[in-house]
């Protein structure tokens, strides 16, 4: 079991062996269950949604619960909208925050398998299939201590996504039901509805 | 129906000074003052919330908020967060204090903690001087008015459309914040609540769903 294990994530391995399987993923369709962990929280807050992805930098984020909302990136900038009281979905201020703009495109950049060449975090290979990436400068480290990417079994798939803001505050994001190259319509990237 | 309602209120309040109280009999006020107190958790809570912020000019932006707060000490520790759980906002404020622990961009503003935290108070703690009067106001709306912070007035009411709802007033009868509320649970605890607050170019409002409460040890 661990010798096929092993043998499945020989893809992440090296960074061109995951950018080599990288460029066989066109699109993917994951759902996702966020944990956010603060010293604060008793327990966890749990989020859950779907994500959306399609080169070479189109993004879907979305938040089925507990409040609807979808992050877009389109042409590198991301776009909030969230469920208003009223019911419909609005765009939202938040999503112009620097902290999305820098996040959203970054995700993009992973999904494409670009971890080496990233301007903003320096990126290593760890133990467990893990990529470490740790930000160049000191005022991003404000908000972002690290972030570790746990690649799945299938090449080019990722697993598992833990940002820390620190050792004690961090969020973690595990993907399921993820679907290679599936056929995406145009409109999920576009419209928020 | 009942957010119609708690709107109007807060439309009728905007232009309101301090109103007058008709006193009830003071053999009825222990017990309405014990009705008014069951708006108010009581001990320690982690309450966790979405928050609807809408500013001046229209702009609008979502967050997640965590309050953990005791009314023990009276102290409270919150968080701001972006939807996606990015930290934007953590502050203490242990009744003497208030210390920023993580701000960023516009939360860096000194004034935007003392505001979030007077705010936090205003909307979970009972007014620390006491209960004034109770009685109702000129509707018929029963109400409690207490001595707030400061020199603050504060009249908690019990619109007959159900929930209730907060005014806060300063020393001169100007008022400074508005509350609505649906009615809370046996814990003092409400889904819904709703507060506006700011003036001018500062005004905010803020719609707030309660995502989860749990009571701490």
């Amino acid at each position: 079991m661990l010798l096929a294990a092993g043998l499945c994530l020989g893809w992440a391995d090296s960074f061109d062996g995951i950018r080599a399987a990288a460029a066989t993923v066109m699109a993917v369709q994951a759902d996702f269950v966020q944990e956010k962990h603060l010293p604060i929280l008793a327990k966890p807050l749990v989020s859950t949604g779907r994500l959306y992805y399609r080169r070479p930098d189109a993004l879907r984020w979305e938040y089925t619960a507990p409040v609807k909302s979808v992050l877009i990136m389109d042409d590198g900038k991301a776009r909030r909208f969230v469920e208003s009281e009223q019911g419909g979905l609005v765009e939202d201020a938040s999503g112009r925050m620097q902290a999305m703009q820098v996040v959203m495109p970054e995700i993009s950049g992973w999904l494409s398998g670009r971890f080496q060449d990233n301007p903003l975090f320096d990126a290593s290979l760890s133990e467990g299939n893990r990529i470490l990436m740790v930000p160049k400068d000191e005022g991003m480290q404000r908000f972002i201590q690290r972030i570790e990417l746990v690649m799945a079994g299938t090449p080019g798939v990722i697993q598992e996504v833990l940002i820390f803001e620190s050792e004690k505050a961090f969020t973690r994001m595990v993907f399921s039901d993820t679907h290679v190259n599936p056929d995406l319509d145009d409109r999920l990237f576009q419209d928020a509805r | 129906m009942k957010w119609l309602l708690a709107g109007m209120l807060l439309l009728m309040g905007a232009c309101a000074q301090l109103p007058t109280i008709e006193p009830m009999e003071a053999n009825r006020i222990p017990a309405i003052e014990m009705d008014c107190r069951s708006h108010f958790p009581q001990g320690r809570w982690q309450l966790v919330h979405t928050i609807r912020a809408r500013f001046y000019g229209g702009r609008q932006a979502t967050f997640t908020g965590v309050v953990v707060l005791s009314t023990h000490n009276e102290s409270i520790h919150c968080v701001l967060m972006t939807v996606e759980g990015m930290v934007l906002f953590e502050a203490v404020d242990d009744r003497h204090s208030i210390t920023v622990k993580r701000a960023f961009g516009p939360f860096e503003n000194p004034d935007f903690a003392q505001g979030v935290m007077a705010d936090i108070r205003f909307l979970f703690f009972m007014p620390e001087g006491g209960l004034i009067t109770a009685g109702a106001i000129n509707d018929g709306t029963r109400t409690c008015r207490y001595q707030g912070q400061g020199r603050t007035i504060v009249d908690l009411m019990e619109p007959s459309g159900g929930g209730w709802a907060m005014h806060q007033y300063d020393a001169h009868g100007k008022l400074l914040r508005r509350a609505v509320a649906d009615a809370v649970n046996s814990q003092g605890i409400a889904s819904r609540m709703g507060i506006d607050a700011g003036s001018g170019r500062h005004a905010y409002h803020l719609s707030m769903d309660l995502v989860e409460s749990v009571k701490l040890p």
